[in-house]
């Protein structure tokens, strides 16, 4: 899938830097989004983040995510050089090389050669309040319903609340996933990231659940092996799939 | 008397010369701080967070000298403060990071001439 920030040109990644927030209260227009005008780069865990597209890197030049969800996985890496490291490691801790912040609000990284500070960059870390499970298209099954013994690839987004209103925040959210009725084999290593070969033809109904607090559903419809794909310009059999049902808004 | 730790060693220069008359404190972003605004005498960093300081040592003037600070934090295990990689006389620029809940007073430095911020960390 296409990640639309992408397409952002250099110049708007220049306005950005260093003012990765609202409320970091201007930017510094002469330099990368280094505090100290370097580059940092923002790291994906998983396809199960909306921070990255599949390839799970976001180039150099782009805007750091607005807002990363509290508990989600995600890596920093700057100028492909210097070790990053969290300010605080109570507030975000490693996780098998990546960060995990434990909390919301700012949180600041150093990036340092070993011996002197190179640059340091902050995040903005929110508390998910909404949990949205989407289908993931794929080389093998690129229409957003199932097919029988067709790889079936799904991740959990999560979404919180900023002065602006709701955002979708980054990070690849470790969740709990459950399939109704249950399917073999289903593959849930990677954190808010599923995939699984339906072995039945009709309705699944395919939970993921953050901290007991927040769920999110996704209705699948499975056809059976073979069937033809929908109509060219029906967008993917739209119909087959509730993207948005289910989902709980009671996070604390 | 507390003794004051040294956490950044930035060498003030051996030969003689005019002490600054003042030190000026600029932000360059960090803890939702206006980027170019004074760092106040007191403040407030959340856990975890960071601020940029670019410190500058001025004449009577007011013109910017070419001068190496020298920075302390009375509590680094609270505010660790590093300067950044480069010459130490130009830029001047310090990265003051939240480690800790408590208070630091992080004294900027030069021939004698002091600037003193109390800086917060609140959880």
């Amino acid at each position: 899938m296409a990640w639309t920030r992408r397409a952002t040109t250099l110049a708007s990644a220049v306005v950005m830097g260093g003012c990765f927030s609202a409320n970091s209260g201007g930017c510094d227009l002469s330099s990368g989004n280094g505090l100290l005008g370097g580059n940092f780069e923002y790291r994906c865990r998983s396809g199960a983040d909306p921070g990255c597209d599949s390839t799970a890197v976001v180039s150099y030049g782009t805007p750091l995510p607005e807002a990363v969800a509290r508990e989600a996985s995600f890596g920093i890496a700057y100028d492909g050089r210097g070790v990053v490291d969290p300010v605080s490691s109570t507030v975000v801790r490693r996780d098998q090389g990546w960060f995990r912040a434990n909390r919301a609000g700012p949180v600041g990284f150093v990036v340092d050669d070993g011996t002197e500070l190179l640059d340091a960059v902050r995040l903005t870390i929110v508390e998910p309040t909404r949990l949205v499970v989407e289908p993931v298209p794929t080389a093998s099954a690129p229409a957003s319903r199932g097919e029988v013994g067709r790889l079936f690839t799904a991740r959990a987004v999560s979404y919180g609340t900023k002065s602006s209103g709701e955002i979708r925040l980054a990070g690849a959210l470790p969740v709990t996933w459950t399939i109704d009725p249950p399917q073999p084999a289903a593959d849930t290593s990677a954190p808010g990231w599923v995939t699984f070969h339906p072995d039945r033809a009709g309705t699944l109904v395919l939970r993921a659940s953050f901290e007991g607090k927040l769920t999110g559903e996704l209705l699948i419809t499975v056809v059976p092996s073979g069937t033809p794909p929908p109509d060219a310009g029906s967008d993917g059999g739209d119909a087959s799939v509730d993207a948005d049902a289910g989902e709980d808004g009671g996070g604390s | 008397m507390r003794p004051w730790l040294f956490v950044a060693f930035v060498a003030t220069t051996a030969r003689a010369g005019p002490a600054p008359d003042e030190i000026t404190l600029a932000t360059k972003g960090g803890a939702n701080l206006a980027v170019g605004g004074p760092l106040d005498a007191e403040t407030r960093i959340q856990l975890g967070d960071l601020v940029a300081v670019e410190a500058t040592p001025r004449d009577h003037g007011g013109d910017a000298m070419k001068l190496c600070l020298e920075v302390t934090s009375s509590a680094p295990e609270v505010v660790e403060v590093r300067r950044a990689a480069g010459a130490c006389d130009e830029p001047r620029v310090f990265v003051l990071a939240a480690k800790k809940e408590g208070t630091s007073r992080v004294r900027f430095g030069a021939r004698g001439t002091w600037r003193e911020v109390a800086v917060i960390v609140s959880p």
